[in-house]
């Protein structure tokens, strides 16, 4: 079974009064955390921990190597969830704002290096626009024997008909789904485009000079543990392709 | 903020036609059903859905949790309904990345697709008298990739989600799609999820429709008390403009009642975040739904996270 660990920020009040960022606050925020955390704790997945506004750190996902501390939080963890206001850099790397300057207020995916000798195989960001799809290459970094990144490439929408994601997210991980498909299919109504992209790299027998195999990628074959198949860590070093998978409308 | 502004840009919707707003509608109340009733429509469906996709779905393990029913059918595919709505879902089993289009259809063949499907799964039977159901939009799901040199592949094309929308009376009902169809690329069903509450029963009362002006100060009004105060200048931008219809709550939200809102989604551009929101406002002076309640808060509180740092 899978240990996960959460972090949802509905408030930005800090953020705000430190002149850091106008973002206004979330409203269901807690909702979806709370939707996703009870249906895995429920199946048998174990919670290591969940954290709440001013308790969520960007060092929580910062390289141990970076001066971060995510050999403690994110990478000990197989699945990671959070919410909170995010964008891209013009490199692609992922930005995400968080309520409290420990040591910063955003994180920037430059300095994520998951997967490593640690956990993390799955990070899932309820987030606006922290993948750009014109250049998801931004992002490869993250993944050390990480196996999926589940985001989004433009706005994702707070509101009373998205307040059921999270649930429905988790449902869909412990009834069999893939990952991949958990994210798309938990965050969309197919009314509100909430723009979900998840990206995973391959070997070179799934890149396969460029005729991809897709049936060999973590997209169709990454299972929540205890729940079907999950697909062995990929090493840099065997990595060859990055590959996305996005929802339009 | 510019309230003005951000008013005019709600009120550029093509799709609203204000000049045919009715001057008041009927507030319907709707029909519940019991878990065995519900279950009782589940064996419909899964009849429906075993014609559809010649699979044998007629059999499968059972289950009733305390919101939804779920059925494990054949080769991993999975039927769930849920209590408070009687929203339906049927899912293939198949793995995503299987059964690719080769080639992408015209969006007109796609939709063709879906229709068919909604047509063989007898979605428009269980309409109650006076509604109807409408193609609403086109949703693709595509993938691609690329090598360490940034070699990119070609899209492809994964599946094609067509999207209906419930009408009663000509009025939309918003909310989640009320049916959405996903088909593969071997042009078999994927999937399908219904949510169409009803039908209608009795006409609780008729209400008045307030004017869409007054619906876009009220959205701008909740805008200006939460972003009022930020030092910078966000921008406000509505991509689609104002919709009026009456509204679906989720599926795991009981609903009494079928009154009329305005809805809207927001796009706030911050200096360096961007945020997006669904405003919804009652389209009547009275409000018979619980819209915009507030959301929960965490379930472990506040904690001391310091003491539980394992180092720095």
């Amino acid at each position: 079974m899978a240990r996960f660990g959460i972090e949802g920020i509905r408030y930005f009040n800090h953020a705000r009064d430190a002149g850091v960022s106008t973002a206004g606050d979330l409203t269901y925020t807690f909702n979806r955390c709370n939707g996703l955390d009870s249906k895995l704790r429920g199946a048998g997945h174990t919670r290591a921990w969940y954290w709440a506004n001013t308790d969520c750190w960007e060092t929580d996902i910062r390289d141990s190597d970076q001066g971060g501390d995510d050999r403690s939080w994110v990478d000990d963890v197989d699945l990671f969830y959070i919410e909170t206001h995010g964008n891209h850099e013009s490199d692609g790397q992922a930005r995400m704002l968080y309520d409290t300057p420990q040591t910063g207020w955003r994180t920037y995916s430059g300095k994520w290096q998951l997967g490593e000798n640690w956990n993390c195989e799955w990070v899932m960001a309820f987030s606006c626009k922290t993948v750009d799809r014109n250049n998801v290459g931004g992002l490869w970094n993250i993944f050390s024997r990480l196996h999926i990144y589940c985001g989004a490439y433009d706005n994702m929408y707070d509101g009373y008909t998205t307040d059921e994601c999270g649930e429905d997210i988790g449902q869909n991980l412990i009834s069999g789904h893939t990952v991949s498909e958990s994210w798309h299919d938990g965050v969309s109504d197919w009314a509100v485009d909430n723009h979900p992209i998840t990206v995973c790299v391959g070997d070179a027998a799934t890149w396969n000079n460029g005729n991809i195999r897709w049936d060999l990628s973590y997209l169709n074959r990454d299972h929540l543990w205890g729940h079907g198949n999950t697909e062995p860590d990929l090493s840099p070093n065997q990595q060859a392709c990055i590959l996305y998978r996005w929802s339009e409308g | 903020m510019n309230t003005q502004a951000l008013m005019d840009n709600l009120m550029s919707n093509q799709g609203l036609d204000q000049a045919n707003l009715p001057g008041d509608l009927p507030i319907y109340e709707l029909r519940r059903w019991s878990v065995d009733e519900l279950q009782r429509r589940m064996r419909k469906w899964l009849r429906m859905g075993s014609e559809a996709c010649d699979k044998a779905y007629d059999h499968g393990e059972w289950s009733t949790r305390d919101d939804h029913t779920m059925v494990r059918l054949p080769q991993g595919a999975r039927a769930e309904i849920y209590h408070a709505s009687g929203a339906f879902r049927l899912t293939s089993g198949m793995a995503p990345m299987e059964n690719l289009f080769k080639e992408a259809p015209s969006r007109d063949e796609l939709i063709k697709r879906s229709e068919k499907f909604v047509d063989s799964l007898g979605v428009r039977e269980q309409l109650g008298r006076n509604e109807t159901l409408t193609f609403e939009k086109l949703w693709q799901i595509k993938a691609a990739g690329e090598d360490r040199q940034g070699k990119r592949s070609d899209v492809v094309l994964c599946r094609a989600v067509g999207a209906f929308r419930h009408h009663i009376q000509g009025i939309p009902i918003y909310g989640p799609a009320s049916v959405a169809v996903q088909v593969a690329g071997n042009g078999a069903l994927d999937s399908v999820t219904a949510l169409m509450r009803g039908p209608a029963l009795d006409t609780v009362e008729r209400a008045k429709v307030i004017a869409p002006e007054r619906a876009a100060r009220n959205i701008a009004q909740q805008l200006s008390q939460q972003f009022g105060q930020a030092r910078g200048e966000p921008k406000f931008e509505s991509r689609d403009g104002l919709r009026f219809g009456y509204l679906s709550l989720t599926k795991r939200k009981a609903q009494r009642l079928l009154a009329p809102v305005y809805m809207t989604t927001i796009d706030v551009t911050h200096e360096q975040e961007r945020q997006g929101l669904v405003m919804v406002v009652a389209a009547t002076e009275k409000s018979y739904l619980p819209l915009n309640p507030p959301g929960s808060e965490s379930l472990v509180g506040n904690s001391s996270k310091t003491a539980s740092r394992k180092c720095c």
